[in-house]
């Protein structure tokens, strides 16, 4: 048996003499004493079920080649298993507010989804649903989706119907600025199948107020809190928040401010905060330049690692480290344009080029456009242990850079720098399962 | 070939698991719009 290529010792955080393991393609994690792992480094072997027990997690393998295959047809596999069929789409290019950063930017327009077009994404996704298929999620985003509620009664009862019909699950999330998420909107929303609002806060109130205030210029921080609060029991909500480099020290403001309003991990699916990306193609708001263009950035792993660690300080859950695939790269994944074209990522919507189709033709290959695969070109990928967590990178990051998908977005500085740290914060704040 | 102490923290993923709503990039730099 010997180390899989895909696993990362470091020590123990707390404990001299042990040392935690992980797989980067698992997403396994193991306390093992620093002596046993010696005997293992000297190509000696531990008690028989320990020795299964690694080789379960993937820690150890008889085979590295054969571990690499497996991490090489990850997404195939995932592909295979895949549940159901996940459909994001854009409602409306309305919003009611003027975020500095706004990544729809001159994107943003009144332009709803119509009648019609809603009607023909519903055939349209029925016809896309197989049999067997378990789940069928709509995620509603915009602009802001709560602008178009009518649409979303429209096109999400007769797909649950239809869902529940075949057997199968449905639910829709909304991804919101939480303005217009009252209790008496999720009360009419809930028997159409909401179960989840994923709402942005960008930190304490005057940061907030500054980066996504209402389109009048007023700060929107206080009627979202009050939203949160009214409706926390009524679904689940995630919250997120996008930082700079300026001003991402000050997020854990925000955490009091949750607590007064009894806000704990109880109430709250998880949250996350996320780098504003510095976007830089033609709808891009001109005045915005603080935003990050690459995951490597230096400061953005001491960043991403220090407001994680605070977050599980109070409990909250937070996204596990675990491989994570692009939407690109999922079969039964894409994104619905609010007149119908399809794309699949949402990052491209409006970039007409990368358009995958419509939901009146149907869908194009999108291999060439979105450069699929591109990581088995690249010979640094096929070799890197980051791979299972990375998969080439963010194409929608790629394309902001170099105005098109030419290659990866390799992760490695980052993860150099981060995944040691966001391993030992696994044991140092244990999170409970949601 | 003694005993020792392994420690199972995680059993990890398998990738039936991941569902649609997993979708998302680690750092988040695509994460989520709106």
């Amino acid at each position: 048996m010997r180390f899989s290529p895909y696993l990362r010792i470091v020590p123990h955080p707390e404990k001299p003499g042990w040392s935690l393991l992980f797989s980067t393609r698992k997403a396994s994690l193991a306390l093992l004493p620093d002596q046993a792992l010696e005997v293992l480094r000297q190509g000696r072997p531990l008690a028989e079920k320990e020795m299964a027990a690694l080789a379960r997690l993937g820690l150890l393998t008889e085979d590295p080649a054969a571990e690499r295959a497996i991490a090489h047809g990850l997404l195939q596999e995932i592909n295979r298993f895949s549940p159901g069929l996940s459909v994001a789409v854009i409602l409306t290019l309305d919003c009611n507010f003027s975020c500095n950063y706004c990544y729809e930017g001159s994107l943003k327009t009144r332009q709803t989804m119509s009648e019609a077009t809603a009607d023909r994404l519903i055939d349209f996704i029925k016809a896309r649903f197989r049999p067997g298929q378990q789940k069928l999620i709509l995620d509603f985003y915009g602009g802001e989706p709560l602008l178009a509620q009518e649409r979303i009664r429209q096109i999400a009862g007769p797909l649950k119907e239809f869902a529940e019909g075949q057997g199968a699950e449905f639910c829709f999330t909304l991804v919101t600025n939480g303005s217009l998420l009252t209790p008496r909107t999720v009360e009419e929303l809930k028997p159409f199948g909401l179960q989840v609002a994923k709402v942005t806060i960008d930190g304490p109130a005057d940061l907030h107020d500054r980066s996504r205030p209402f389109r009048s210029g007023k700060g929107s921080f206080e009627t979202i809190l009050r939203n949160v609060r009214d409706c926390c029991q009524l679904i689940k909500i995630g919250i997120q928040g996008n930082y700079t480099r300026e001003n991402f020290r000050r997020f854990p403001e925000l955490f009091a401010r949750l607590a007064a309003e009894k806000l704990d991990q109880e109430h709250l699916l998880q949250v996350s905060f996320n780098p504003v990306l510095q976007t830089t193609d033609r709808f891009a708001p001109a005045e915005f330049r603080n935003g990050c263009c690459s995951i490597n950035e230096p400061w953005l792993a001491e960043a991403a690692v220090w407001l994680r660690a605070e977050t599980l300080k109070r409990g909250y859950r937070v996204a596990k480290i675990t491989p994570t695939p692009c939407m690109v790269d999922l079969d039964n994944a894409f994104t619905v344009h609010v007149d119908g074209s399809l794309y699949q990522c949402m990052g491209f919507i409006g970039h007409t080029d990368y358009a995958v189709g419509d939901i009146r033709q149907g869908m194009k290959d999108y291999r060439q456009v979105y450069n699929l695969d591109h990581w088995r070109q690249n010979e640094e990928c096929s070799d890197c242990s980051y791979l299972p967590l990375c998969y080439g990178g963010c194409r929608y990051m790629e394309f902001q850079r170099h105005g098109a998908i030419k290659g990866v977005d390799c992760q490695k500085d980052f993860w150099d720098s981060a995944l040691e740290k966001m391993i030992q914060q696994a044991v140092l704040w244990p999170q409970k399962k949601g | 070939m003694e005993e020792t102490c392994l420690l199972v923290i995680d059993e990890g993923f398998d990738p039936d698991e991941l569902g649609p709503l997993m979708l998302c990039c680690k750092a988040g730099t695509a994460s989520l719009r709106g």
